[in-house]
This record gives structure tokens, C-alpha cells and sequence, in this order.
């Protein structure tokens, strides 16, 4: 069936675009935060802190795509 | 074994039993009975860890010392020194409660009769139910129930500490602006906690159950340290830790 198929590729989309860009922030917040550590060590504890906060967050968007696609797939809004 | 009907076998809970209440029927889903087996499991360890306490610490209690002091000072480091003995109660039992309850799926360790069967063929096996404990925050409504009851916390205790009328204020604090975007705070926080943790948690079950079926081995059990007691334990992590700041920035 024609809707069929174009479910699944907007399913796959909507999965794959924010988790390449999840993935693209998270690896800047770690390379930044890897830089603030080697330039004052005694602040490691709070900065390690601040990044995996940091990290959580941006993941989160790449799991609401997840969500949307799960809701496109198993409940049939199309 | 369809993998298609495993997903939505997993994706859609059932009742397990229904009772009344005056005239509106209350279902009880399989998630709820695995959350209070969880809690039973989890008050049982505690009552044995605090047993007998005395002055000079033994083992087990030095234990028990360690993690009250290390949430004390993580709370006292991010909310400041005054409030920090009305929220660190709160933020400690939460951290154990979602940090123990999305570990869940290790104490999975009744298998499921109808693969008994595939293999032996005896007869009774048909019968017995399905035990299969897994982690209830995989299921959206518990996890928006802990979402909406730690941002009512947030606001319990503003208004506690705050009393009303200070409580009240902090809608217009900085600039009288901000009425609206606060007040869109107040819904939006518990959706974006709801979903960070069940999208979390649901993602890695499905996983892992996905590879039961193709390696019944030694695999599941090696990715499981990765998928379930690293995740679960971070997600706990930022879950309590988003509580306390907004706890924090709302006591400020």
C-alpha cells in the first residue's frame, strides 16, 4: 500500500534526524568540557556535573523522535 | 516467534485484574503489581540495612553513612545551605526508588514455561501463568505519575517555605514578563521528565528483549550491564538531579 510505505520512510526519518544531531552535540559538550578540565583541574568534580546534566538533556530530543515514531508505527495515526 | 507481536506485546499493557470502586471499574495493570513487588523487595533490603544502629559504626552502617552524607553534601553543593535538610529526604528516597526500580529487569530469573514446553513438551506446562519481572517505568503512566508528583513537590514546598503569598510571587520574580513563560514551566517539565525516562528505559528493554531472541546465551547478560544498570542508573541520576534544580531555583 502507498501509505504504508510512506510511513515507515518518514518513521525512519523522524528516528534519524535528531539523532545525528543529538549525537553531533553531545560529542561538542564533551570536547569542551574535556578542554575546561585540562585547563583547571580542581573544578573537575563540578564539571563532570555540568556535562553528563548536559548530555542528558540533549539526549532527550533524539528520544522524543523515538516516540513519535513509535506512535506513528504501532498506533496507526496515519 | 514474530518479532513484530513481541514489540507489541511489550508496547501495550494489559489488566491483569479489575475491581470497582462505586460505580467506576479500576483496572490494575502488570506494571503496578511489578512496582509493588519492586517496593516490597527494596523495604525489605533497607530494614535490613538499618538494622541496629549504634554510636561507633559497623560495616553495614558505615554503608548506609556513606550514601545519606554523599546526597547531603550533592544537595548542599546545588541548593545552597539553608534548605538543603527540607529537600535532601526527598531527593535521596527518589534516587533509590527509580535507581532500584529500573533495574529491574536482572531479577528476571523465572523463565517463561511456554519455552519449557517448546523444548520438553510436557503437558502441565500450559497452564501456569507468566511471570516475567521487568522494569514499571516502561510503562508511560507511571513515570508521568513520578513526573507530576515531583514537580507538585516543587510546588508544595515553595508554598511551604515561601508561605502563599511569597509563593505566589515567584510567577513575576525577575520581571513581570515572565508570568506566562513560568507558568508554560509548570507544564512543560513533567512532559519532558516523562518522556526522557520512559523513552530511555522502553528503548533498552526492547533492545535487550530483541536480543534474547536471537542469542539466548551469554550475550544478553553481558550487553545487559550496559543497557540495564548503567542507563537505568543514569536516568535515575538525571532525574533527581533535574528535581533538585528546579527545587533550587524555585527556593532561591
Amino acid at each position: 500500500m502507498e501509505t504504508n510505505q510512506w510511513l515507515l520512510i518518514m518513521a525512519a526519518g523522524v528516528v534519524a534526524l535528531p539523532a545525528i544531531v543529538a549525537g553531533l552535540t553531545i560529542g561538542r559538550i564533551t570536547s569542551r568540557s574535556v578542554d575546561a578540565i585540562a585547563r583547571q583541574p580542581e573544578a573537575g568534580s563540578r564539571i563532570q556535573s555540568v556535562t553528563l546534566l548536559g548530555a542528558a538533556l540533549a539526549e532527550a530530543t533524539a528520544i522524543y523522535g523515538l516516540f513519535v515514531a513509535i506512535i506513528m508505527l504501532f498506533l496507526r495515526w496515519s | 516467534m514474530d518479532i513484530g507481536e513481541e514489540i507489541k506485546h511489550i508496547l501495550e499493557p494489559e489488566n491483569i485484574f479489575t475491581f470497582r470502586i462505586g460505580g467506576v471499574e479500576v483496572g490494575v495493570r502488570n506494571s503496578v503489581i511489578a512496582m509493588w513487588i519492586l517496593t516490597l523487595v527494596l523495604v525489605v533490603v533497607v530494614r535490613l540495612l538499618v538494622k541496629k544502629l549504634e554510636t561507633v559504626p559497623g560495616k553495614r552502617q558505615n554503608l548506609v553513612e556513606a550514601f545519606v552524607e554523599m546526597i547531603n553534601n550533592f544537595v548542599r553543593n546545588n541548593a545552597g545551605e539553608h534548605h538543603y535538610r527540607e529537600i535532601a529526604p526527598y531527593i535521596g528516597t527518589i534516587i533509590l526508588f527509580i535507581g532500584f526500580m529500573n533495574m529491574g529487569a536482572l531479577f528476571n530469573l523465572v523463565p517463561d514455561p511456554g519455552e519449557i514446553y517448546d523444548i520438553t513438551g510436557w503437558g502441565f506446562l500450559q497452564k501456569l501463568p507468566v511471570v516475567r519481572i521487568f522494569p514499571p517505568t516502561k510503562d508511560i503512566n507511571i513515570t508521568f505519575g513520578l513526573a507530576v508528583f515531583s514537580v507538585g513537590m516543587v510546588f508544595y514546598k515553595t508554598l511551604k517555605i515561601k508561605k502563599i503569598r511569597g509563593g505566589l510571587h515567584t510567577f513575576v520574580e525577575p520581571v513581570g514578563l515572565m508570568l506566562p513563560f513560568k507558568m508554560l514551566d509548570y507544564v512543560v517539565r513533567p512532559l519532558s521528565l516523562t518522556l526522557r525516562m520512559f523513552g530511555n528505559v522502553m528503548a533498552a528493554y526492547i533492545m535487550i528483549e530483541l536480543i534474547y531472541i536471537a542469542f539466548p546465551l551469554v550475550i544478553p547478560g553481558v550487553l545487559g550491564l550496559y543497557f540495564d544498570v548503567f542507563d537505568g542508573i543514569l536516568q535515575a541520576f538525571i532525574f533527581t538531579f533535574l528535581t533538585m534544580l528546579y527545587m533550587a531555583e524555585a527556593l532561591e
